[in-house]
């Protein structure tokens, strides 16, 4: 059995740090909570590295960089976008385009279904890998997948209607 | 999760967005995308919306990097490679090639020679320690073998040399030989487990028996048991040095076979010699000659 050593520890911050922390910015919206959570995943990870398979690696990276999120979240209640989102109705609307709207939109949600749509689209787990990363189940996940589509889909057609 | 395409084709009017949804996420396998296909050609009022939603998928930002990897690495355990230096590696090399020396000394030094020479060695071993063990059943059958030379040999053995050499060599059948008297003596004491007496006659045994014309199983079985050169040691037991002293007067009767056999094949080839001279000298008295008419052409 091919456990994990320094080697592919490194491989694995090599491949991964980079996705994780876009994903922990988009989750957390602030930059520094983002590379605190990078930090103390890949930390995780280490100390666990005798039970862990090296192909397993990224989804346990990412699935302790969601809990944290969360926990984080939890904690502050509050989601800034300083940098990456303009305010609502700001003059940076004026002129959009469809990442950006979906930036602001995206902010909209709440925490778990951000995640699960980082993770579907910026990473393309399946279902059933994005059930084992946030310890939901299959049919959870596509029901909060599809509801955050929805809500992004409003928040899209909304805009284009004020434009 | 995957969805049965047979589930797909009941795709209505009022259930379409959750296939739109699963056809964005690509949840849906490939005949299931070309039902959805299908459908939307079949309603094409349903397109935008299919998309709209499309676009509400997100593209990761590749920009956004996390430039502190350097401190989440670990040290990788450096692999050790052995350095040898020049003179490391002749050392080497001479070490080797003494330990490839030393196995071509010992595969060779066990010659068929000396592997025979050490068989003989542990024969001659082998016989000394089983005559001296036998020793009474060994003189028996000399005895038997001496007595059976005067009556079988006339009947079943092969013609006496008719050439001086081994006529007289031959022993008169009326009376004892000397070899018989000794053999009697030496089962006499061998019987006993005595010192044999220092007589006169014991002087004798020493040298080798007269030469008999035939060869009794007892004589066979002392030939391939007896060595070439059995050990002789001053101070050996008296037993071990009476089985000695019959071994040697065994050689001694098969050296005088051998000789005489080799004199009669040296006067067969004499004799055939002598023939093919007479021939030769016929031959060469004759004329060989070929007529032709009048003519006689000689040929040698």
């Amino acid at each position: 059995m091919n456990r994990m050593d320094a080697k592919s520890y490194n491989a694995c911050v090599h491949n991964w740090s980079d996705a994780l922390f876009r994903f922990a910015c988009k989750t957390t919206g602030n930059e520094e909570d983002a590379r605190d959570i990078v930090q103390s995943s890949f930390e995780v990870l280490w100390t666990k590295k005798n039970a862990i398979m090296p192909e397993k690696a990224k989804s346990f990276l990412f699935q302790v960089a969601y809990n944290q999120s969360i926990d984080l979240y939890r904690k502050q209640r509050r989601v800034q976008y300083p940098e990456t989102m303009p305010a609502e109705g700001a003059a940076t609307l004026s002129n959009p385009d469809v990442k950006r709207v979906l930036d602001r939109a995206l902010s909209q949600l709440d925490e778990q279904s951000r995640a699960l749509v980082l993770l579907k689209d910026y990473e393309g787990y399946k279902y059933e890998e994005i059930a084992e990363i946030t310890g939901l189940n299959e049919g959870q996940v596509k029901v909060y997948l599809h509801r955050a589509r929805k809500t992004l889909r409003g928040f899209l057609v909304s805009v284009e209607h004020v434009l | 999760m995957s969805f049965n395409p047979f589930i797909i084709m009941w795709i209505t009017r009022t259930n379409y967005e959750e296939y739109f949804l699963l056809s964005i996420d690509g949840e849906l396998d490939e005949a299931a995308e070309r039902a959805l296909q299908a459908f939307l050609q079949d309603h094409p009022d349903l397109r935008p919306q299919y998309d709209l939603l499309k676009n509400v998928k997100l593209r990761p930002d590749e920009t956004i990097v996390f430039d502190s990897k350097h401190a989440l690495l670990r040290p990788e355990p450096s692999v050790r490679r052995m350095s040898l230096r020049p003179y490391q590696v002749l050392s080497a090399a001479a070490g080797l090639a003494l330990l490839l020396g030393f196995v071509f000394w010992w595969a060779t030094r066990q010659s068929p020679v000396s592997v025979q020479t050490s068989i003989a060695r542990k024969v001659q071993n082998r016989a000394a320690s089983v005559a001296s063990q036998t020793k009474a059943p060994l003189m028996d059958s000399l005895l038997t073998a001496s007595k059976s030379r005067h009556t079988q040999s006339p009947k079943i053995g092969p013609k006496p040399p008719t050439t001086p050499l081994l006529a007289g060599a031959m022993p008169h059948p009326a009376s004892p030989t000397r070899g018989d008297k000794t053999a009697h003596s030496i089962v006499q004491n061998a019987h006993t487990d005595q010192r044999p007496a220092t007589t006169k006659e014991d002087e004798h045994m020493l040298a080798p028996l007269p030469t008999l014309p035939t060869q009794s199983a007892a004589a066979e079985v002392a030939i391939t048991v007896l060595p070439d050169r059995p050990p002789l040691a001053d101070a050996k037991p008296v037993a071990e040095q009476q089985t000695i002293d019959d071994e040697r007067r065994h050689r001694g009767l098969l050296d005088d076979d051998k000789r005489a056999g080799i004199d009669l094949v040296k006067a067969s080839i004499n004799d055939r010699i002598r023939k093919a001279r007479k021939v030769r000298e016929s031959l060469r008295q004759t004329r060989f000659a070929i007529n032709l008419g009048d003519k006689q052409i000689d040929l040698f």
